[in-house]
Formats: C-alpha cells, structure tokens, sequence
C-alpha cells in the first residue's frame, strides 16, 4: 500500500522534527567536547560547531593539564574509567551467571514459583528507600569503596533483568531436544551444559550486554558507596569542577561522551531485543 | 557452584560422587542453581528489611554517638510515623514526584504512541531513524543530566536560540527548573515507549490491518477501532514500567539541579539523599524508607491482583 | 541563529562570566608560569631557620625552627619516624576550590605548599576534592560507612558540632597540649582569644583546624560614593550626606537610594548582599544579631528560638523588603555571582567574602585590571544599630572552611602535625596570599603580611580583623543543617512572596522548637546556652 506523497511529505517531516529533537542535546555535548575554553558559552557567540576544534579536553582528563590550560588535574580519568569496567563487568558476570542458572531452574524444574515476582520487586522500590542498611551491611563487610563491594551490589541489582531475559531466552527452547538428549542418557547438567546453553548462546550475550549497559549507566550507588579509589565515571564526572569553582564544561562534555558511548554502542547492537530485556520479557519484537 | 568436570558420561555410573548424583538429579541441580539468586536476594532483603524495622521506632542518628545496634536506647514508639505525617517537607517531596510523574509519563506516552505510528509502516531511511530514535535511552542518565544542565545554562544555546537574555535562568528559576528537569526526562525516556509501544503495534495481526483499511476506515478509525484495543496490554506495561521508574528518579535532577532552587525540584529520592547525608535522620529515613516499601507492595499487589482478575 | 543583545548593560551573566573567567585565568597564570622554579634557592634559609618556603623575595617571613609552631610540627613528625609511626601517605578530602591554594606555587620562584611539606616530611600529601556546598555530605558519608578512607576532612566550620557528636572527628586536645600550635598567640594568632576558641574547639576539646577567614565583611564602591554628583544627589533625595553606613537603617536607605539609578555604568541596584538559598542565611543571621544590646540571640538563655519574637519579625521584614533592592536573580546567587555584580559597578555595597577583592581588585600578570572596580572598591566595619548613644556593630562567621582529623585515620598524630604545620601563622600567612585558592585571611599575622595584603589590599587589612572581632557565629552544634535549612525555607518562602515575613518566622520558630526537641538527647540545649556565651560584647561609640 503506497501512502500519497503529500502524506509521506508529512511523515517525513515529523521524523525529521523528532531526529532533530534527540539530537540537539547530543550533538551540543559532543561538539561542546571538542570546543575550546572560549567557545563553552554563548557569552560571545553561540557556535554549533567548534571553530577551532581542539582535543584538549580529552588530553586534559587523560593526562591531568593541556596545553594552553592553566588549571590542572589531581586525578586524571584513568582510575574511574578502569573502576566503570572492572566493577560493571564483574557486575554483569554475577548478575548474568546467577540469573542463567536461577531461571533455568525456573523453567525446566519448575522450582521456586515465586522467585520471578520477588526478583521483579527488587526494581519496584527507590533504592534510597532502602539504601541505609545496604551502606551499614557495606560498611561492616568492608566492601564500601571496593571493586567487589560495587560488583556485588551491581549484580544484585541487575539480577532480575538478567533472571527475566534469560528466562524468556530458555522458555523458546524447545523442551523436545533437551528430552531427546536425555532418553540418550545425557545428564541433567550435561543437557543443560553442552545443549540448552549453546542454543541460547546469542540470548546470553544480548542479556550481558544489557546487564552491562545498566551497570554501567548506575550513578547512585557508585555515588553511595565508593569514596575515593573505586569512583565511577559518572560521579566523577559529576565533581569535575575546576580549581576556581569555575565548571569545566568542556571537559565535562568529553568525559560524558565517553561514558556515553559504551551503552549507545551495546544497545544499537541488541536492538532487537532491548523491547524484551526493558519489559522483563513482557513483549518481544 | 557447579563445575564441568563433575559430569559423567552416562557409561560411567558406578561410583557417582556427590555433583554427579546432581547432575543426574533435575530437582537436586535445580536447587544448586537457584541457590545463588535465593542467597543473594536474602542477603539484600531480610536484614535490610529488619534493620529498618528497628530503626523505624527509635531517635538513633549517627549524632548518637552510639552504633546503631543499640538504637533501642532512644527508643521512640513510633513518633518517627507521626512525624512523617506532619512533614510538610516529605509530602512536598511526595507531591513533587507525584507532579512529575503527571506531567512526564503521559506526555512521554502521546509522543512515545505518534512516534510508533510514524514507524509503523516501513519507508526509506526507516532503519537509521529507528535507531536514532532509540538512542536518548542508552545514554547513561547521569550524562543525560549533563548534557541538559549545559542546554539550560543561562549562556547555554536554548537562551541563545530563544532569544532570551542570559539572566533567563532555567535550573535556578522557582518554577523553570521543574519545567527543565521534566523536559530532560520526557527527552530520554519518551524513546522507551516509543520502542514498547512500536512492539506492541506491530503485534497487531496485519491481516486485520489490511482488511480495516480495503474496507475504506480512514487511518483515524483504523488507530482508534482497530490498533488501540488490541494494545491495551502492551500500553499498561510501558506505563506502569515509566511510573515506576519515574517515581525513583535521581539521577537527572541530582546532576541538573540537586534538588534546587530551594527544595523546588526535590523529589522523594533527593528528598531521602538529602536526609540521609544532610540533616542526618538516619532513623527517619529509615521510616520513609519501610513506608514506601510497604505502599509500593500493597499496590504491587493490588495491581497483580486486578491484572489477574481481569484476565481470568 | 542569532543570539539577542541586550540593548543596555544590565547585569548579565555573560558579563559576569566574562569578569569572572579573566581573574580565573589570571589567577591561575601567576603561579603556572614559575612552576619549574629553579632548585638553586632551595636551601637558603634565613640563618636561625631550617624550615619552610624559600626561592622569593620575604621567604624568610615564612620560615620556621623547632621553637616555632609549624618547626615543632615538622620535629614531631620525625620523631614518629624514628619510631616507625609515620604514615608514608596522608589523604585530605578538601573543598576543590581551595586545592590550588596547597598545591599552587606562590609567589613566583616560590615552591606550592605541599611541595614544602613533602621535601621536610616525606609524607605525601594525597588532596580528593569536593564542591563547597557537597562536601559535607561526603565527610559524613565516609564518618557512617568508611573505614578510615581520609585522614583529614575538610567542611563548613557550622558542622563542626554534627561531626563531633557523631564521634567522627578526632579529639586533639592532647596533641595540641604537646605540640603547641600558635593558633592563639597574642601577636601573631586570632584576633581575640574568644575567637580561638570559638574556631579551634568544641564543647571544650580541640577538635578544627580554621583555614579561612569567612566572616562577613563590608565593601563599597568608595569610586562612587566619593563622586561630588553621587553625594549631590543622595542629599537632595534623602537629605543625608552619603558616607559609609553604620546601621542597618542607613544601609537600607543607602541601598533604596542606588536601586535604578544610573551613574555611567548602567542601572545599579541597591542591595549587593547574599539572598540566595544557604548563602543568604549569612545575610539574615548578620542582621538579625544586632537587633538587641549588645547582641540579639538567636536562642534565648532557655535554649529557645528568638525567631518569631517582634524584633525576629521586624528582622525578616526588613531582609524581605531589601530583596526589593537586590538584582533580579540574586535568589540564584553564589557568593561568585554576586561578587561579579560588584565588579561590574552594579551594586554600591556588600557585605560578603572577603576573596572578593582579592580575585576582583588590582591588575592581573599582563597589567589589565581585574575588573571594572579595580581602584575603586572601599571597605568599613559591620554595621549595627544605634542603641543609645553606641553601635552594636556585628558581622557573622559563616561556613568558613574548617579542617579535622579523621576519627578513623590511622595516622592521627601525623595528620594532625600536618594540620598544625598548615594552620600555624607562618604556612597559613604564606598560604593565605595565595590567590590559586579561597582560604582566606583571619589570623593577626596574615594582616601584617605585605603578601597578603598585596592580594586583599590595604583597605581590607584593617577592616577584616576589626570586623572577625565583632563577629556572632552562626549556628554550629548538632542538628545545624537541620536547623539551617528549616530557616532558609522559610526566609526564601517569604522573599518569594509565598509567606508573609511573620508567618514564617511563626513556621520557622515551630521547625526549629521540633528539631531542638528532636535533638534534646544529644545535647543541644547545653550546646546553645555555651554558644551565647562565644558572642561578642564588643560596642562602638555612636
């Protein structure tokens, strides 16, 4: 069915107005990122693109001074940037291994009905509500401002995305094959092992990446719990102020581009099945 | 946990060591798998929970100069509740949220509901464009903060496109600021119902898609009789998922505004940071705390209940 | 895409961040340039001396020996190296504004601070910022669930209470009986010995370490003000000659006058003092202190609010009615944005910070000036309210960045020698001419220093100690933020025209009578009635 030209003219025109719209916050970041110190505010001008593109933001939160800057840096990027990783990907480890077998048992043995509903209410409440305790509990375990410490608490908290979307992989199995190998004589954990896992293989990496997407985006807890060697990159992106009180816009930008891209990459790649992983396998596409 | 090594190959049944006996056994492996996912959700429940039963009823405050284990030295009856109903600044806060959520969640599904449609049939370029659409979500919500804290700067570009003076602040303005905090919101997670809703569109058997309009419905007719109620579960999912969410918001107004100006955009989330770290109530907190939790359940509940009810 | 201009200078913000950013950048570039000061001065001491700066002119001002405060610090730490007790590292959470101060050198040919420390001591010195308004937040943060992260905190002087009760801060009463700071001493520390006290203990115990000078000080556009029209036409108007106010009154009628005005620098208004949330309340506090004679309280001797009392009431209608006066955002104020409004001739007074000056008047490197009041500001003591035939003039203390050693440090005796060594009368003179940060000047020394008085000018040099001896301090005892942020509500919803003046002083009394019950247990009542007793009883003739 062709739609009249006059409707595709209109309907070109919306996704045009609405691209224009995501982008206009994007794109003010990103060249904001490569903008040099006079051209951060409209004080003199308002410059879309930098007139004379530099990379010094990015040089000053890799290596603490730039040329041409006369503020300098403490803490360059480097400890944050390898703290966002290590505590996101032991994070997501966690959060997708503990998830693969709970809900595998879930839908194959049929055990602990009730752990799907209990996992989703983990999501229901304002982690604030709750948070005290958890820093008490953090304290006295001495995970406060520790990789482990921000990886047991990310994967507990992302556990049920990754408890749902693997359930949701695991009920498209067909209970058939898994049968089939187990009148051979396969074990339970064998099955499990070298059948059922291989086939949800392409599942598994879509429910890591996804893990590891809200890993990474967490700004609470890492605000909550890390002082000093172990802060994230988007708390400290959130204290970078310069020396003078003044707000380092510029580098700013740059470090907020960084931490963005990480997750817009991921998240284009299993497109497909972000519908699935946000609405706990609700829907699917 | 379990380890590979500890399968057998079927021939080999004699002699079987414990994990083996497991591996053969669908009920024993099943618990050894559901144990992590059990212990991590006890460890992060039951004394969270118990604590802030406890502390719930008592003065305690690290100002103490007591660790809170022997909190029930101030113990208090209760007034923490009371107080809790008399605090005008924990309904403000309430009610904060409450207006956020008002004007942000239906604004995002209108605009999330004319974005789907736009999608819905395939046209050139539709692939980038989808994408595109997609990408305010995956930006982590802190940089979101960001980007719209330099957007509102009073030399920022939205002044200097509007032709407003710097002066014209944003964050620091009494009723701006909200009006800036739920732009930013609306502008990241409006994609979000537009990628559920769109799912949910596309669900509708296109045979019927196709007979409504060869009968001649306009597109209009088409929306309203045909799509719409056969979204109604999809549309309950992506509102109830952006309440949710919404209600918990931080992020975004913590790195826009931080509450402020005043407590102007302080929402139950800062309000509780802002408790915690600030005036210290640490016991107070945990009042609110457990009474939100306890709230939230019911309705939970409740709504599971008339989900339940409706589709039985 | 065009950006609108405004047609006529009003105070904007791009103006300010135009100001502001040069003396940024310029106070920056002094200390930059000698960065790479050449070794060849480094052990030039004056004789008698063996430690401390060297490399520049007047070094040996800042020089020290083992029978001086900051020497007997540097001995102290290589006894505990001797005996294997010294920490190879100690980690400082500091206000991020303030880090250049310790790590900038100054002046040129100079080594930073930390450079000096390090080079006597071996002990690294590790600075974590955080931003001013935040940082408390953080300390508490690490007091609750940290496990000794920090060896020294740094915040607000106001929370010095909140942190002692929660046993967050380390008592140095002992310390400070065996290394003798010189914090006190009659020719070279604070300007009274109330004031030592007041900014070194609490409850009695050394517990803070004072490194700034945040008593509210009164500067005015002495360019202006002198100007025969400017003085011709406030006579014709008020019928009083214009000279620098003494009382609340005048300053009001001071600030009317100016409100509209234009003397060929665009439209001024009246009213330059702090209004905004958390920064205003210094303004109220101020105003509110000398409402009585000699002092009005804020408690009375039963530890109850004064707050909706009449003279409470007349209070906060007259700070109401000078927001008439003030620039249209002085609600989104920081003390920065409000310093800027002075340097750009927009406002005839203001009592605030004293870095004012020190980042908006005088001549940067190149020999531009600062900003458009260089060579015109002026500076005069508090003002006050004639009671008879005398002034009570009164100022406040408020935030004012204030040091303690961890409770949790493993390294308290290093940390506080560290501390001793940086607050003692020499280092801290030295540091507080430094314009790479915003510890300013409050201890008799700094105001002998021609280094310092370089950087806040000789008008300040007098009109700050004067004012830190008629200064009130503003609440500091546990349930301060509470305290604090249930007036600033209040005073912001009757600036805002939500509430009248009364009704929130009535709803700021009942707030502050919840939180003194709520906070009976641990003290408060005590801590308010030792409080009155820091006030100052000093009155000027009229």
């Amino acid at each position: 069915m062709k739609a009249s030209p006059g409707a595709m003219a209109l309907k070109y025109f919306f996704v045009l107005l609405a691209a224009a719209v995501v982008l206009y916050p994007l794109l003010w970041m990103v060249t904001m990122a490569f903008k040099p110190y006079p051209e951060w505010t409209t004080v003199s001008d308002l410059t879309w693109f930098p007139r004379n593109p530099t990379l010094q933001n990015f040089e000053f939160i890799f290596f603490g001074s730039a040329e041409g800057l006369v503020v300098s840096l403490d803490r360059t990027i480097a400890g944050p940037l390898m703290a966002s990783l290590v505590t996101s990907v032991c994070g997501t480890l966690l959060a997708v291994v503990a998830g693969t077998l709970s809900s595998y048992a879930v839908v194959r043995f049929g055990l602990a009905q009730t752990l799907p509903l209990s996992v989703l209410q983990l999501r229901l409440f304002p982690p604030l509500a709750v948070m005290i305790p958890v820093m008490v509990m953090w304290a006295f375990i001495g995970a406060v401002d520790t990789w482990w410490g921000m990886s047991l608490i990310y994967g507990i908290v992302t556990l049920p995305f990754a408890f749902w979307l693997m359930k949701t992989f695991f009920e498209e199995v067909p209970v058939e094959i898994e049968d089939a190998a187990r009148v051979s004589g396969c074990s339970y954990w064998r099955v499990f092992y070298r059948i059922t896992l291989p086939i949800v293989k392409p599942g598994l990496a879509t429910c890591a990446l996804f893990v590891f997407i809200l890993n990474w985006s967490d700004y609470l807890l890492a605000l909550l719990l890390t002082q000093k060697e172990w802060v994230t990159l988007p708390v400290y992106m959130a204290t970078l102020t310069s020396a003078m009180g003044g707000q380092m816009y510029g580098m700013k930008a740059a470090l907020g581009v960084i931490a963005a891209i990480p997750p817009v990459v991921f998240g284009l790649m299993i497109q497909k099945h972000l519908v699935r992983g946000l609405t706990f396998g609700a829907l699917k596409q | 946990m379990t380890d590979a090594k500890t399968s057998v190959a079927p021939n080999e049944s004699k002699r079987l060591g414990y994990w083996a006996r497991v591996a053969r056994d669908g009920n024993k492996m099943g618990f050894w798998f559901v144990l992590p996912t059990l212990l991590l959700l006890l460890f992060i429940v039951v004394f969270p929970l118990l604590m802030q039963v406890y502390l719930s009823v008592t003065w305690w405050t690290p100002l103490e100069g007591i660790p809170w284990y022997r909190a029930w030295e101030v113990f208090n009856w209760g007034e923490n509740y009371w107080y809790m109903l008399t605090d005008d600044r924990f309904w403000g806060a309430l009610w904060r949220t409450a207006l956020i959520m008002i004007v942000a969640v239906p604004a995002q599904f209108f605009l999330g509901m004319a974005l789907a449609y736009l999608f819905i049939d395939n046209f050139p370029g539709r692939k980038i464009f989808y994408s595109i659409m997609l990408t305010p979500m995956m930006v982590v919500p802190a940089v979101v903060g960001l980007m719209f804290f330099l957007l509102f700067q009073g030399t920022g570009p939205v002044n200097a496109h509007l032709g407003l003076p710097a002066e014209f602040s944003w964050l620091t303005d009494v009723n701006r600021a909200m009006i800036s905090v739920i732009i930013a919101d609306i502008w990241q997670w409006t994609p979000l119902m537009f990628l559920i809703l769109l799912a949910g569109m596309l669900g509708v058997p296109s045979d019927q898609l196709l007979a409504a309009r060869l009968l001649g419905g306009s597109n209009w007719q088409n929306f309203f009789k045909i799509i719409l109620p056969r979204m109604k579960a999809v549309i309950i999912i992506a509102v109830v998922l952006r309440s949710v969410e919404c209600f918990k918001i931080f992020d975004l107004i913590f790195i826009m505004t931080k509450g402020g100006p005043g407590v102007q955009t302080e929402t139950i989330s800062l309000f509780l940071y802002k408790q915690t770290f600030g005036e210290l109530e640490w016991a107070y907190v945990a009042t609110i705390g457990l009474t939100i939790l306890i709230v939230l359940s019911v309705i939970a509940a409740k709504g599971l209940a008339v989900m339940a009810k409706k589709n039985g | 895409m065009t950006i609108r201009k405004t047609p006529f200078s009003v105070p904007t913000r791009r103006d300010f961040l135009r100001t502001s950013t040069a003396a940024v950048a310029a106070s920056g570039l002094g200390g930059l340039g000698s960065f790479m000061a050449s070794p060849a001065h480094a052990m030039a001491f004056a004789p008698g001396m063996t430690g401390g700066p060297t490399g520049f002119d007047g070094a040996e001002r800042f020089q020290y020996n083992g029978n001086m405060s900051e020497g007997r610090a540097i001995e102290g730490i290589k006894a505990l190296k001797a005996a294997g007790k010294a920490p190879k590292k100690l980690t400082m959470l500091l206000t991020d504004g303030a880090i250049g101060q310790i790590t900038k050198p100054f002046p040129d040919g100079a080594p930073s601070a930390k450079e000096v420390w390090e080079r006597e001591t071996g002990i690294e010195i590790d600075i974590i910022g955080a931003p001013a308004e935040d940082i408390f937040k953080k300390v508490m943060q690490d007091v609750t669930t940290g496990d000794g992260t920090f060896d020294i905190y740094t915040g607000p002087w106001n929370s010095t209470g909140d942190l002692v009760s929660s046993g967050g801060a380390a008592n140095c009463s002992d310390y400070v009986a065996k290394y003798q700071p010189d914090w006190g001493d009659p020719e070279r520390g604070t300007p009274t010995p109330e004031m030592e006290q007041l900014l070194y203990t609490y409850a009695g115990d050394y517990y803070s370490f004072s490194l700034d000078g945040d008593f509210q000080t009164w500067f005015y556009l002495k360019g202006i003000y002198e100007r025969p029209d400017v003085q011709e036409a406030f006579m014709k108007e008020t019928g009083h000659e214009l000279s620098t106010p003494d009382t609340w009154d005048e300053v009001d009628r001071i600030s009317k006058f100016f409100t509209g005005k234009d003397f060929g620098n665009g439209p001024m208004y009246g009213n330059g003092n702090l209004m905004s949330p958390f920064w205003g309340l210094a303004t109220f506090y101020a105003r509110f202190a000398s409402m009585d004679f000699p002092n009005f309280h804020f408690f009375d001797e039963d530890a109850n609010p004064n707050l909706n009392s009449d003279l409470g009431i007349q209070c906060a209608e007259e700070h109401v009615r000078s927001f008439e006066w003030s620039p249209p955002d002085a609600l989104t104020f920081t003390w920065a944005e409000a310093y800027a409004t002075m340097w750009n001739l927009q406002i005839p007074h203001t009592a605030i910070y004293t870095n004012l000056v020190k980042f908006g008047d005088g001549f940067n490197a190149d020999g531009t000036p600062k900003s458009k009041a260089t060579g015109m500001i002026g500076s005069h003591l508090p003002v006050g309210r004639r009671h008879g035939d005398q002034i009570n003039r009164r100022s406040v203390l408020y935030y004012h960045i204030t040091a303690w050693v961890s409770s949790k440090s493993a390294h308290q005796e290093a940390a506080y020698l560290f501390m001793q060594w940086l607050s003692s009368t020499r280092t801290y003179t030295w540091m507080a001419g430094n314009p790479g940060g915003y510890f300013d000047p409050m201890q008799q020394a700094n105001f002998k220093e021609p280094l310092v008085a370089s950087t806040y000018h000789d008008y300040a040099m007098e009109s700050i100690p004067a004012t830190i001896a008629r200064s009130v301090p503003s609440i500091n005892f546990a349930g301060q933020t509470a305290l604090d942020n249930a007036l600033d509500e209040e005073l912001q919803a009757a600036i805002t025209g939500q509430k009248t003046a009364r009704e929130a002083m009535d709803a700021a009394q009942s707030k502050w009578e919840r939180v003194i019950r709520r906070q009976k247990r641990n003290g408060i009542v005590d801590a308010i009635k030792a409080s009155r007793n820091t006030w100052p009883s000093i009155v000027d003739p009229a």
